[in-house]
This record gives C-alpha cells, sequence and structure tokens, in this order.
C-alpha cells in the first residue's frame, strides 16, 4: 500500500512538471500563431486605443516569461486561468460549465466501451472461428474503421429522425437551483429526480454511442486476441482437466489476466475520448468541453487554450496513473518502480 | 472479476431502463414558443459590446433606441425621441423623449439613461462604439425628458447611427456594477450583469442566456407599449452550425424557423419538408472582390477594369441560388445608394482589351494572382474557383488560396501580405450609404479585412470626409452618389458581385411574419422583431 502512495506521489510530480512544461510551450506557440487575438476578439473597426487596452490588461504587451509567471500566479493563488476572450469572462467559469459536460458523456461512453468491448470480445475468442466470431470481427472492423462523426449522423438520422426513439441532439431543461456538479444526470440524480434523469440519458445515448463505438470495436479485438491467447495456456488446458465448469473458467481464470491488455489499451481509449468529442458534440448540440476547446483554438483565445491543453494533459495523466494502478492489482507480478 | 463484470453488467442494465423508462415522460412543447436555430448565437446581450447581425437580433427586440427605422426606406423616425432639433452648425442634436416609457423593471426611461448608455457605450470602446467615439463630445441631460449630444464635428449621419445605440435602465446595471474592474471608477460597468442578463425596455426580455449556445426571450410584461397577443410568449435561439442536424430538426419538427446563411443544397434539402418555405430579406451588404490596389500588376486600373468584365456574375449569383446583381458600391436598399453609373457586366472581350492597355500587357504572367477566399465562408470557395476560370481564361495566371478567418484578418493588417484579391461580404455598420463607403475605402480605415483594397486615395478622403459633414440629407446623397461615380468609373477597387440576401426558412404552419407576406423590413434585423410574429 506504501508502494501505491509513492507512485502516486511521484507521479503527480511528474504530472506537475510535465503540465508546467507544456503551459509554457504553448504560450510560446500561440504568440507564434499569425493574428491578434484581442483584435479577432473585438472586431476590426474597435480602436487601436481599445485594443492596445486590453492587451495590456491581459498581459499580452509583457515578455512571454512575465506573462506566464502572471498566469501562473492567478492559478496558484485564486484558480484563475484568465479572461476567455470567446466567452468573455474567465476561463475558470468556462471550465467549471464544460468539462463536466464531457466528463459525464466519457463516463458513460467508457461504461459502453468495458462492458460492450469486453463482452464482444469474449464471445468472439469464445466462439472462436464460428459464424459468431467472424460476425462481431465483421462488425469490429466496421466499427474501427468508421470515424465517430459517421455513426453520429447516422445514428442520429436512424433512431432520431426516423424512428423517433431519441431526440435530435440538444439536451434537456434543468432548473439551476439543481445543479450542484454541473454533470446534468448526476445533479439530477442528487436531486432525486429520476425522470429528468432518465430524459437526461435518453439525450447522451446517442453521442455516447457514437463517441464510444471506434474504441468498442478496438476493444473487442484486443480482448479477443489476449482471451485467444489465454485459452490455450497450460493452466487452462489443466483447469478444463481437472473439471473446472467452463463458465468459470471463462470468468475466473481466463477473463483476469486477459484483462491487463485491455485495461492498458483501454486507459488510452478513455483519456482520448475527451479529444474525440468534439465533433460528435457538434453535431448532437451537446455544450461540452470539447466544442468549447474546438472553438477556442479556432478563435486563437490564448487564455483557453492554455487551459485546455491543461484540463486535457491532467485528465491524461490520471487516466494513465489510474491505469497503472489498476494493472498492477489485476497481476501483483507487475511490480510499480517507484 | 466475475464480481466485477456482474456489477458493470447491473449498471449497465440500470441505465438502459431508466433511459426507456425516463423517456416516456418527455414534456411536450408549448405552442407559444417560437423555436429557431441559428448558425451563430450572440457573444454578449450588452448592447455597448455586441454589433453582429445575430447581436442585433436580440438587440432589436430587447432594447430601444432614440429612433427608429423607417419601415419602407429604412430612414429614422421618431421612436423613444418624439422629436429633436439641430443647431445651424450641426454639432448641438437635442431630443425630446417620450414620457410613458419604461424599462422591464418598471422604471421610467430618463433622460438620464440615454446620457449614460453612450457614454457607457464610449469608455467601453466596443460594439458600435467606433461609430460615436469620434464624434460625440459629450451628452447634457436639459430636464428629466431632453436630451443633447454636442458633437465634435458636424456629422451628418448622426441620426441614422443612432440605431446602433441602444439605451439601457441606467440604475438596474448602477445596482449589478461590480466595483472592481477595467473601468476605473466605473467599475466593471455592469458588463459582467450584462454578459448573461439584460436591462432594456424591448418588447421582450433575456430570461436565459447561454453563451454560444442559446438565448431564451420572453415578452416583457412591463412593456409600454401593446405586444398582440399572438406574438410568441417566448422564443428560443440556438446555435446550431452543422447542416445536417438542422435538416434532421427541420424535418422532426423539432424548430420552427432556420436562421443565418445555409449552403445551396441544404436550402433545397430543408424545403422539401412539408409546410416548410423560405423567404427573401437583402441585407446591407454586398460579396465583393477587393482588389490590392497597391501591388503589382492590380495596383493598374485597367488591370482592375478587366478583372471587373472577367467575372461572370450571373453564374455566381445561381451559385448563391438567385441573388439580385449589385449595382456598385453600395447595397442598393441603403440609404444612398446610386446605381446612375455604367456598371461593369461579363465580356472576357473588354477584359481583354482593358489587359492590352495596361502597362503589365505584355509581362502579365510575371504577376501571378493571389485569390484568397475565408475558409468555411459558404459557397465562396465556388466563387473563387469561378472567378480564377475566367481570369485564366483572358490571361491572367491565378493562385486560389482558401485562408482561416484568422489568418485572413492578420494578412490584410499591411498591404505586402494583404492578397491582390479577397473574397467576402461586407456589411453596412449604420444605415447609410457613408457608413460602407468610409470602411472600405478611407485612408484610416484600412488594416481591416474589409478593405483589402488599400485605396489610400487623397480624392476620395476628401469626398468622403465632406459628405459625412453635410447635414442637408439631398446634399448628402447627392455627394454619396459622386464618390459612388468616381469609385467605379475612375478607381475601379472592387468586383461588385450581388447584394447579400438572407434566406431564412420557417413552418408556415407554425407562425406568420413580415418575410413571408412579401414585406421585408429595410433593417434586416427588423424582421426579427418578434411582437410583430403572429402565431398560428
Amino acid at each position: 500500500m506504501r508502494l501505491a502512495y509513492l507512485l502516486v506521489l511521484k507521479r503527480l510530480i511528474h504530472i506537475l512538471v510535465v503540465l508546467l512544461v507544456l503551459s509554457f510551450v504553448i504560450f510560446a506557440f500561440i504568440r507564434l500563431i499569425p493574428g491578434d487575438p484581442v483584435r479577432i476578439s473585438l472586431g476590426p473597426m474597435v480602436s487601436e486605443e481599445t485594443v492596445q487596452k486590453m492587451r495590456s490588461e491581459l498581459y499580452f504587451d509583457r515578455p512571454l516569461v512575465i506573462q506566464y509567471a502572471h498566469w501562473l500566479k492567478g492559478i496558484v493563488t485564486k484558480g484563475d486561468f484568465g479572461l476567455s476572450l470567446y466567452t468573455h469572462r474567465p476561463v475558470s467559469a468556462d471550465i467549471a460549465e464544460y468539462l463536466p459536460k464531457s466528463l459525464e458523456l466519457a463516463l458513460y461512453s467508457g461504461i459502453m466501451i468495458l462492458v460492450m468491448g469486453v463482452l464482444l470480445g469474449t464471445i468472439s475468442a469464445i466462439f472462436k472461428n464460428t459464424w459468431l466470431d467472424n460476425l462481431v470481427r465483421f462488425i469490429s472492423y466496421l466499427g474501427v474503421v468508421t470515424p465517430p462523426y459517421a455513426f453520429g449522423v447516422f445514428f442520429m438520422l436512424l433512431f432520431g429522425y426516423i424512428l423517433k426513439w431519441f431526440p435530435i441532439g440538444g439536451m434537456p431543461k434543468i432548473d439551476p437551483a439543481m445543479t450542484r456538479t454541473g454533470m446534468l444526470g448526476l445533479d439530477a440524480l442528487l436531486a432525486g429526480d429520476f425522470a429528468l434523469y432518465g430524459q437526461i440519458l435518453k439525450y447522451m445515448f446517442l453521442p455516447a454511442l457514437s463517441l464510444s463505438l471506434n474504441s468498442i470495436a478496438y476493444q473487442a479485438r484486443i480482448h479477443r486476441s489476449s482471451m485467444i491467447e489465454n485459452i490455450n495456456a497450460d493452466y487452462i488446458q489443466f483447469a478444463e482437466v481437472a473439471g473446472v465448469k467452463r463458465i468459470r473458467l471463462i470468468m475466473k481464470h481466463m477473463m483476469k489476466p486477459s484483462f491487463i491488455p485491455t485495461f492498458t489499451i483501454y486507459g488510452l481509449q478513455v483519456g482520448a475520448l475527451l479529444g474525440n468529442a468534439f465533433i460528435i458534440e457538434v453535431i448532437f448540440r451537446y455544450a461540452g468541453f470539447s466544442q468549447y476547446s474546438l472553438n477556442v483554438i479556432m478563435n486563437k483565445d490564448p487564455y483557453g487554450i492554455v487551459a485546455i491543453t491543461f484540463i486535457f494533459g491532467i485528465v491524461f495523466a490520471i487516466v494513465n496513473m489510474l491505469i497503472d494502478l489498476g494493472v498492477s492489482k489485476l497481476d501483483p507480478r507487475i511490480s510499480l518502480e517507484v | 472479476m466475475k464480481k466485477d463484470l456482474q456489477v458493470l453488467a447491473s449498471i449497465f442494465l440500470v441505465l438502459v431502463l431508466v433511459l426507456v423508462v425516463g423517456g416516456v415522460s418527455a414534456a411536450e412543447s408549448n405552442p407559444t414558443v417560437l423555436r429557431t436555430t441559428a448558425t451563430a448565437t450572440p457573444e454578449t446581450v450588452d448592447p455597448a459590446r455586441g454589433s453582429g447581425e445575430n447581436d442585433n437580433m436580440i438587440f432589436v427586440n430587447v432594447y430601444e433606441s432614440l429612433v427608429t427605422p423607417n419601415q419602407d426606406n429604412g430612414f429614422p423616425e421618431p421612436f423613444i425621441a418624439t422629436e429633436w432639433t439641430v443647431s445651424d452648425d450641426g454639432r448641438s442634436w437635442v431630443f425630446k423623449l417620450r414620457e410613458d416609457v419604461v424599462f422591464s423593471d418598471g422604471n421610467p426611461l430618463t433622460a438620464a439613461d440615454v446620457k449614460y448608455s453612450m457614454e457607457r457605450m464610449i469608455e467601453i470602446g466596443e460594439g458600435y462604439a467606433f461609430i460615436f467615439k469620434d464624434i460625440v463630445n459629450k451628452v447634457k441631460v436639459i430636464d428629466n425628458y431632453k436630451v443633447e449630444f454636442v458633437l465634435k464635428i458636424p456629422f451628418g449621419p448622426f441620426l441614422s447611427t443612432l440605431d446602433c445605440f441602444k439605451i439601457v435602465n441606467k440604475k438596474l446595471l448602477e445596482a449589478n456594477t461590480l466595483s472592481e474592474g477595467r473601468f476605473g471608477a466605473n467599475g466593471d460597468y455592469g458588463t459582467g450583469y450584462l454578459l448573461t442578463n439584460s436591462a432594456g425596455s424591448g418588447p421582450y426580455v433575456v430570461t436565459e442566456f447561454k453563451i454560444r449556445q442559446s438565448v431564451q426571450l420572453e415578452k416583457n410584461a412591463n412593456y409600454w407599449r401593446e405586444i398582440p397577443a399572438q406574438a410568441p410568449d417566448q422564443v428560443l435561439i440556438t446555435q446550431v452550425r452543422e447542416p445536417s442536424t438542422t435538416k434532421m430538426l427541420i424535418a422532426n419538427g423539432d424548430v420552427d424557423m432556420v436562421h443565418g446563411h445555409q449552403t445551396k443544397e441544404t436550402l433545397q434539402a430543408l424545403l422539401k419538408n412539408e409546410g416548410i418555405i423560405h423567404g427573401n430579406a437583402s441585407e446591407f451588404g454586398l460579396n465583393y472582390f477587393m482588389i490590392n490596389t497597391k501591388k503589382p500588376p492590380t495596383d493598374d486600373v485597367h488591370i482592375r477594369k478587366a478583372i471587373s468584365y472577367a467575372t461572370n456574375y450571373e453564374l455566381m449569383n445561381e451559385i448563391f441560388g438567385g441573388m439580385p446583381k449589385a449595382q456598385g458600391p453600395v447595397p442598393p436598399t441603403l440609404w444612398g445608394a446610386s446605381s446612375n453609373f455604367d456598371n461593369y457586366y461579363y465580356n472576357p472581350e473588354k477584359a481583354k482589351a482593358a489587359i492590352a492597355q495596361s502597362k503589365y500587357a505584355d509581362t502579365l504572367k510575371d504577376y501571378p494572382l493571389d485569390l484568397a477566399y475565408i475558409q468555411g465562408n459558404g459557397d465562396t470557395d465556388k466563387l473563387a474557383m469561378v472567378l480564377a476560370h475566367d481570369l485564366q481564361a483572358v490571361g491572367f495566371s491565378v493562385k486560389i488560396n482558401e485562408v482561416p478567418w484568422v489568418l485572413f484578418c492578420n494578412n490584410q493588417k499591411v498591404i505586402e501580405t494583404s492578397p491582390h484579391i479577397t473574397n467576402a461580404f461586407c456589411t453596412a455598420n449604420y444605415l447609410e450609404a457613408g457608413s460602407i463607403l468610409e470602411f472600405k475605402y478611407a485612408s484610416w480605415t484600412t488594416g481591416n479585412w474589409n478593405q483589402n483594397e488599400w485605396l489610400l486615395d487623397d480624392k476620395f478622403d476628401t469626398m468622403i470626409l465632406e459628405a459625412l459633414g453635410t447635414i442637408d440629407a439631398d446634399a448628402r446623397k447627392q455627394k454619396y452618389e459622386d464618390i459612388q461615380k468616381y469609385l467605379v468609373n475612375e478607381v475601379v477597387p472592387s468586383v461588385y458581385t450581388f447584394v447579400s440576401v438572407l434566406k431564412p426558412v420557417w413552418n408556415s404552419d407554425v407562425f406568420s411574419w413580415r418575410i413571408g407576406q412579401g414585406k421585408p423590413h429595410p433593417i434586416v434585423e427588423y424582421n426579427y422583431y418578434y411582437a410583430d410574429f403572429a402565431m398560428k
């Protein structure tokens, strides 16, 4: 246990250093991109005096190091990521509004990826080289090669427009007094409004499914290979001869070792969900962090861009750390070096 | 592991169950809610900060001005101000206000609100402040319902500009002003409050504003005039940029109206749905090919004439679904527009003849033309391709560049990086020809993307300053006409392809409005005055 704590501590220090370097590099790169962000934000006709005033207030007219130090001080002392030129309000307010929504979408996608990916991979491995295996593999190929936005539009057309089972994007209204975490579904649950929660899930189902299908397909393929490797292992053959029931054999003796590569890849897939969600969020009118990220980049909003890079970095690092911990728990032979 | 999987499977099943059960209780829509989409929603509901078409669509419903544009010709007529006088030197304008106007919170609208609103707008410096900053010296409250604007210079179009000046509720904003902010003693000047709230006297109030997502308006219960009962009780405007989503929302009956510029393909797909129709509303803008007058070979007027003759206007209009052809540098519905001159038309032979007259006749191939258009700006890529094809046919060498918006703006900050030709829609800021002429061609407005021409022409500068300083409307109109003749006949700085026309799409079974009745308002945003809508 002590080892795990030390690992977490070491990882956190690593993350901090990486984030500091990353944010500084992003600051430097933003300066290299042509175009004055303040002028872009205020429009072509606003006087130069107004533009200069705002540039000065935002430290855009200072040397890079001073601007960076000012920004860093704001984060450390006030949790202030600076002012967004895209939304005209503090970036921290944008993060608080948009990030929980995307995290919630990623959560449901993550659940789908794990459950469906493992399920399909297991079925495919158990029924190896049968029509069922071939069907799952065909679906997996299809899933891997089809981009999420194509799924998004197709599902919207089929389930939203033709069958009318699901709404065509958007989100149901939620009473602002109900907002606690910013995750709409969780807030509805915390308020005990299960009908609203059901509605929210209904709105989130198609975007979450569209977002996860690629990864489900990939996960299924990885899990299938891993399971097949274990099916042929000596200890499984022995257990079979010893009369261990088939279901127990699969669930207890094959699943656990097969999970290590699956789980590692899963971490990468989940970590990338936020970044992959931007087109899905646009198509489904889901006002999340990915869509916000796309917009701040397109509008060259400096503090917005640094903040989203920061957040993506944190999410990726934390997910990977959790996966490492999970893998070591699955197989204690994989030692964690501190 | 088995247990873990069982837990995961249970969670999944519960989610599916809740999903199915929860869906049954979907709320029904209220018939007095007008649901509309827009390709962009406003960035703010602060009239001192916004100036785009999407901002104005909200502003006309929420705020009011001293004057209002006439429904037929757009010329200003009395509204909050019932009458006004102007001094002989054109520097003092005194307005008498109506005494029955109240803001949405019940506070009366007085001269103090007018003074506060103008001072606030100028100090914030955003939105339409650029119009007033160099004109308005000070605002004096004469009494509760009389206010004087003292101008720095005589400015003929002053009345026309007043539509861009919306009056805000001083008491409400002062009560919601943060002491810490960018504006010294004025703190944040209420900008934080107006980021998501409104403070106007119009027929609607903003009840919910989600930045870059949606705006919800509701009838103003305290409105000082009567709002027709058939006007929608609520209006919900949602930002939708993805054409496939727009098509499905309309087809599913989830929205009643689609605002914004759609591609021809999207428009045709939308119109296939039952009850869905579209209308036309001319904007105060044109599509321009802006020619850099300071770079070889387009620094030669004959080359610019050749480009004007090589442009296939009819084909371009057809690409955009049949737009009215532009008559000259000024959109035809804008007050002061003129067509009393010979405009250019598609004639490749005349284009070749003009090239032959230029100093680049023998060396034209040594000067390939950069032709730039904005990435993702509707069908303007097709316009650029058509022009490039026709220019090559008469002897030019052309390189087309699709440029991201940020880079497009940046390139036009200096002459050297401004392309030979750019394509964009440019729109007047206030309701007179002087507005578009000044910001497109005056020397003091160079460096912005609206003026790739880099005219820097002393004669033009003198003419526009004289026109803008003329108080008498008829005399000013004549001066605008002289300027347009000069531009078209002698300078040829741009190719004027067609008038920008908005083509809103709506469900005729749900509501009727002035565009549907074939009577569009000359000022495009006033078509979206929701109090004039009749829900069915």
